[in-house]
């Protein structure tokens, strides 16, 4: 079992784009659950590549953490370290579902312990066919906007 | 930091007039609204004498009502969330306690300072029969009788119905379609009532009039024995209805209806008969005449060969044959008579909206500032071309006045004619109460044209023409930009 | 906060399928207790020529009023219908309901001349004239130093002050009163009483056996329930192109959160409104939220427990 060409190439386009364009590390692709106890052939394929990846600075910080930082002011450049990201690749001319949403979250592992009451996130990553990726934070659940 | 500019179309051209500096009102009203769902009633109640709250009755309501505008009362801060501070708890509830009193105020008013109108609903339906005279005035929609017309409001709203035999019980009243009668209701204007008899109980045929019949249709409850006062909610019940029913008015046209009215502008139900004729497409023998003798610029495309260069290989003296030979796809070009069918379903214009102005008499109405079409947002999908052709074909011809071409500025004029349309027309787009305003224009970019300033030859001196070819520079170089125009 | 003694359900007036509410204390209760607030569409009588502050009735949801109708707190009437049969049947509940229209007429006349009167007092004690204490006020103030029985003209003169904020050209009223009305019905002697609901005018209530109207919900209607069962307030999502925009508390102190979208489990989302959402929010600082109803093939779908089973996701700019 293997995704079909097209699924390949998008998460290699992002791949590209996430190394060369922002700077990331550590990236890696992913086209089966990650399920230690199983050999490769067994393991079951995800819903679609995904990649895992280290940003060069912090992405997402919850506006709880951020208020936090606001009133304890010296721990600012702890709360600074990168965390791993999981991304999603797709092209903006897909279309998707809830089902197949829930399906890649249902999927996925936290790559960092996930904190009471918070939930899993992940980066959408969408090509664009002049190569142009946009990212988007996509989190399994109601989670508050950003304070900027 | 305050989210004042939430909302998310950053300066929009204002939707609702394009030179009238009373639209400011309605762009305020759609700021506040678009976040700020519920403007902060504190500041408000403290703006009404004695705190607008009820008891003075009458009293404050006159006072206060032409002091206070939209303008005078700031928006209230407001928290990102909940920090489950008594603070913060503490000025909800002082907030919702002035929104409670503010709101529990009863409608009332002295004797001579209201109109008293009541509800036949049947009445001009019944005399009226099914046609509609050509005067276009909704008659069989008018269900609410003045006893008498008081105050500015009636300077343009209700009617009396001309034509009517004098035998007609009310034949000498003016007659209120139910938006304009809900309006006044809500406003404290109005006291509506429910006849109990007939109408002519209320309104005697002028031979039956003497004192002596009046005081015996009045019992020991007086005046209530000809009929109930009614309440908001009862006006309400009676004037809101579906799209179609007669006598009655839809609640997002109504809500559309009365946020312009408290925005300044007059408002008229859009009657075709008010529009005026299509201008003429007969041309005179001369224009006639010259157009044989001078050579007819095509603007439809020329037939190309398939195969083949599309500009052939020759002397060419002027830019214009160039170009005319690389139009390929055809344009649309506006014409005042089009044979479009007449809009049907929700695109069609409702209301005809004035600007305040004085003189102005409801009798003999001026030409509108604007036409308005409102829709639902919920049950209507945004228009196709159909649609929206259907509408603006249904509005008067109503070309740029600055000309284009050789007779007019030329092309340094190019965006204000292509900002101007030749026809346009509002959409008022309802979701449960909120309204926003979106205004579409029929445009031509085919009709400018801008290989015409490659042959235009530069006067030496002339003072006609000094500075267009400047301007055409700048015109030519942004011309993708007009692209926008369609949709304000 | 929350009141122990049972209340009376809320009426929602429903008219050509539009859900209004009349009664200031319905409005907030369902504001304290259920994070409901709507919009107010009414104009208000205190201010009437402006649109920033409005008044009743609110206008609900179809979400809303299903919601509350599904908490067994509220009832929806058709009142098209209703009303017109109560008012043409002319009860025993007319005399209640003029009662209440009477008390409400002489209140105010009380309140009307026992201002006068102190007003009055005020100025025999100062010894200062009228006229002076014309000079100090804003002329719409001046006429109510008149007082009410002999001040015909002054009223008059007050609904022109009162109605004339449209038009520039404020004429006086006479000119039009009465100008074409033959007909001798003598001005209206009494005070003006437009109360705001139509109180024992529709009482008893529809029972459960009458037929109580229905309500249409959208198809957004899960994603709706379940924001509401978790405490948030929605209002309608016209200004931000979504379905629902989504307060944590009430808008009156606390910005929205969310612009939220329903969808059905199986419908195609286009990415590309995807990133319009997404990048709108990020513009007005908000999430775009996305969600609709589980729909799992093996276990059946409790029809009347729509707010569980419906699974959420926020969606914001990443800023890279």
């Amino acid at each position: 079992m293997a995704h079909p060409d097209y699924l390949t190439d998008l998460a290699s386009t992002v791949f590209e784009n996430l190394e060369s364009q922002h700077d990331w590390t550590l990236l890696e692709s992913h086209t089966h659950k990650q399920q230690s106890s199983l050999t490769e052939t067994n393991k079951t394929l995800l819903p679609r590549p995904l990649l895992t990846g280290l940003p060069p600075k912090r992405l997402y910080l919850h506006p709880d953490d951020q208020v936090e930082l606001v009133k304890t002011h010296a721990t600012y450049t702890v709360d600074e370290t990168p965390e791993m990201e999981w991304v999603v690749p797709m092209h903006l001319n897909e279309q998707f579902t809830l089902k197949q949403l829930a399906e890649v979250f249902d999927s996925l592992e936290p790559l960092e312990p996930l904190a009471k009451g918070r939930c899993k996130r992940l980066l959408m990553a969408i090509v664009h066919d002049d190569s142009t990726v946009v990212y988007y934070f996509v989190h399994d659940g109601i989670v508050k906007p950003r304070q900027n | 930091m305050a989210y004042d500019d939430e909302d998310p179309t950053a300066n929009p051209p204002p939707a609702i007039a394009r030179d009238d500096p009373s639209k400011v009102e309605i762009e305020d009203v759609e700021d506040a609204e678009a976040d700020e769902a519920v403007s902060d009633f504190r500041k408000f109640a403290s703006s009404l004498p004695g705190g607008g709250v009820n008891g003075g009755g009458a009293l404050k309501n006159k006072k206060a009502a032409p002091h206070v505008s939209s303008k005078t009362v700031r928006r209230g801060e407001k928290d990102f969330e909940s920090h489950g501070t008594r603070l913060q708890e503490n000025a909800l509830e002082t907030s919702r306690t002035a929104m409670h009193d503010v709101l529990s105020y009863t409608r009332t008013r002295a004797p001579d300072n209201y109109m008293t109108g009541w509800y036949f609903p049947d009445h001009w339906a019944q005399e009226a029969g099914e046609d509609e005279k050509p005067e276009g005035l909704w008659r069989r929609d008018r269900v609410v009788a003045l006893e008498a017309e008081k105050g500015q409001m009636t300077k343009s709203m209700g009617r009396v119905l001309r034509g009517a035999p004098k035998n007609v019980p009310g034949w000498d009243k003016a007659w209120l379609l139910p938006e304009e009668a809900l309006y006044l209701v809500e406003r404290g204007d109005l006291l509506l009532r429910w006849p109990r008899g007939s109408i002519e109980d209320i309104f005697p045929p002028p031979e039956e009039v003497d004192g002596l019949k009046r005081e015996v249709a009045r019992g020991e409850d007086g005046d209530y024995e000809l009929g109930l006062p009614l309440s908001l909610q009862a006006a309400y019940s009676l004037f809101i209805g579906n799209e179609g029913d007669r006598g009655k008015v839809t609640l997002e046209k109504f809500q559309v209806y009365s946020q312009l009215r408290r925005a300044g502008y007059l408002v008229s139900r859009a009657s075709p008969l008010l529009d005026p004729p299509p201008p003429s497409d007969t041309q005179t023998l001369w224009q006639r005449l010259f157009s044989l003798i001078s050579s007819p610029k095509s603007d439809t495309p020329k037939s190309h060969p398939a195969m083949g260069p599309l500009v052939k290989p020759g002397l060419y003296r002027s830019y214009e044959p160039v170009y005319h030979s690389l139009s390929l796809i055809p344009r649309h070009k506006p014409t005042p008579n089009p044979n479009t069918p007449a809009p049907e379903g929700p695109f069609t214009v409702a209301y005809h909206v004035f600007k305040s102005r004085p003189g102005f008499t409801k009798t003999n109405l001026p030409l509108p500032d604007f036409r308005i079409a409102v829709v639902n947002a919920r049950t209507t999908d945004v228009p196709d071309l159909a649609e929206m052709e259907a509408l603006l074909d249904s509005t008067p011809w109503d070309p740029p006045k600055v000309r284009s071409g050789a007779g007019g500025p030329g092309i340094g004029h190019m965006y204000q004619r292509l900002k101007h349309g030749w026809r346009n027309v509002i959409v008022a787009v309802n979701d449960n109460g909120m309204v926003s305003y979106l205004e579409f224009m029929e445009t031509a970019f085919g009709e400018e044209k801008l290989f015409e300033r490659f042959d235009a030859k530069p006067k030496q001196g002339g003072k006609k023409s000094s500075g267009r070819n400047q301007k055409g520079g700048r015109g030519g170089g942004r011309g993708g930009r007009g692209g926008r125009g369609g949709r304000r | 906060m929350t009141s122990s003694s049972p209340r009376p359900h809320v009426r929602i007036s429903k008219a050509a399928n539009r859900y209004l509410v009349f009664d200031i204390d319905d409005v907030m209760y369902l504001r304290r207790n259920h994070n409901i607030c709507s919009v107010f569409v009414g104009t208000m009588p205190q201010a009437p020529q402006q649109s920033a502050f409005m008044g009743l009735p609110i206008e609900l949801m179809a979400e809303e009023a299903q919601v509350l109708v599904e908490k067994n707190v509220a009832f929806v009437v058709d009142d098209c219908n209703y009303h017109l049969a109560r008012m043409a049947a002319a009860g025993p509940q007319d005399k209640q309901y003029l009662d209440a229209v009477k008390a409400v007429t002489s209140d105010a006349q009380r309140s009307m001349r026992e201002s006068t009167e102190a007003r009055k007092a005020m100025y025999a004690n100062k010894g200062t004239s009228k006229k002076k204490e014309k000079k100090n006020k804003k002329a719409p103030d001046t006429q109510s130093s008149e007082d009410v029985t002999d001040a015909p003209l002054a009223d008059a003169e007050e609904a022109a002050a009162a109605t004339s904020l449209f038009d520039t050209t404020p004429e006086p009223t006479s000119a039009t009163t009465t100008k074409n009305s033959p007909v001798t019905r003598e001005a209206p002697e009494a005070w003006s009483a437009t109360l705001t609901t139509s109180g024992a005018l529709l009482t008893p209530s529809p029972g459960q056996d009458e037929q109580l109207a229905s309500v249409d919900v959208p198809a957004s209607y899960p994603l709706y329930a379940h924001l509401q069962d978790k405490g948030y307030f929605m209002m309608p999502g016209l200004r931000f192109g979504c379905d629902y925009n989504v307060y944590p508390g009430d808008p009156l102190r606390f910005h929205s959160h969310f612009q939220a979208t329903g969808f059905q489990w199986n419908e195609d989302i286009k990415l590309l409104d995807l990133v319009t959402g997404g990048r709108l929010g990020t513009n007005v600082k908000k999430s775009f939220l996305i969600g609709g109803r589980v729909e799992s093939e093996e276990q059946h779908q409790d029809e009347t427990d729509t707010a569980r089973d419906v699974r959420a996701f926020s969606i914001e700019w990443a800023a890279m």
